[in-house]
């Protein structure tokens, strides 16, 4: 029976966002999981929405992760975000994902996140959030 | 044992017919009819429509993913041949002799959708005689 880390298909989409210097040079102080450190103003976010294992006899077939990315700027328009949105668009959708103990099945988009937040301690600061929600499917090897 | 989940299920195929059967990769499903034929002999002065049994059907269906190393030499190939396969389909991988097996006739389908994975459907119906496993004592 194959059995997989889903933490790797945590990793891997992290490694391809931090990893593209294009992205960086929008959103230079990095990409995280679920929570930027303090005094971050230009970064990304990947947070895990759902996971489905699709079970077969013998073996589990595929599972599929849906994940939440958004770029998070500190800005008063959402021109940057919004470019670093499209820029994850371009690495993520129905690119390839090496996700060590899986075979990649396709990455795609499936909702488009914008948005803008009032910062809840200061309130005459906005952050532009812009990114979307992309499944991932991938096949335990 | 005691009453069991489906996920120790499996389908074993040899596609010549004969009696090696392997597993049938990437497969999640499978379902068999033994529904008999009804013939109706209802007479005058019954008072309710009766009818006596024939035989049963043995057919069925099964499902799975399509895989291109295994699906298509393992299942397509038998479906494009003129060959009956040997099916083994088996409730339980924890109890292998318990199982229902026999020649069969399979058909087959894919379903390919831009918003998931590629799957395969398959139907069939006895091509010759088939038992369960262990044969029970009525």
């Amino acid at each position: 029976m194959s059995v997989a880390d889903v933490a790797a298909v945590d990793a891997a989409l992290v490694a391809v966002l931090a990893g593209d210097a294009a992205l960086a040079a929008l959103l230079p102080d990095g990409v995280y999981l679920d929570v930027a450190p303090a005094d971050k103003t230009r970064f990304a976010i990947v947070q895990q929405q759902t996971h489905e294992d699709t079970e077969g006899f013998r073996a589990p077939l595929y599972e599929t992760f849906r994940y939440r990315v958004t770029a998070r700027v500190l800005e008063t328009t959402g021109v940057d975000a919004n470019a670093a949105a499209f820029r994850i668009h371009q690495l993520l959708q129905d690119a390839a994902l090496a996700a060590a103990g899986y075979a990649h099945m396709t990455t795609l988009r499936v909702d488009r996140i914008k948005l803008t937040e009032v910062d809840q301690v200061d309130n005459d600061i906005r952050w532009q959030l812009a990114g979307g929600d992309y499944e991932i499917f991938v096949s335990p090897i | 044992m005691s009453r069991i989940h489906g996920k120790k299920g499996d389908v074993l195929i040899d596609p010549t017919g004969g009696a090696t059967p392997t597993s049938l990769a990437s497969t999640d499903s499978w379902d068999l009819d033994l529904a008999k034929d009804r013939v109706d002999v209802t007479c005058f002065q019954d008072t309710n429509k009766q009818s006596v049994l024939g035989l049963p059907s043995y057919s069925g269906s099964m499902t799975g993913c399509w895989d291109s190393a295994t699906t298509p030499e393992q299942l397509f190939a038998v479906i494009f041949g003129d060959v009956a396969a040997m099916l083994h389909l088996v409730p339980n991988t924890l109890e292998p002799t318990f199982l229902f097996k026999g020649l069969a006739n399979i058909d087959g389908a894919i379903s390919v959708s831009a918003k998931g994975a590629v799957t395969w459907s398959s139907k069939f119906d006895a091509a010759g005689n088939w038992v369960m496993e262990p044969a029970i004592i009525p």
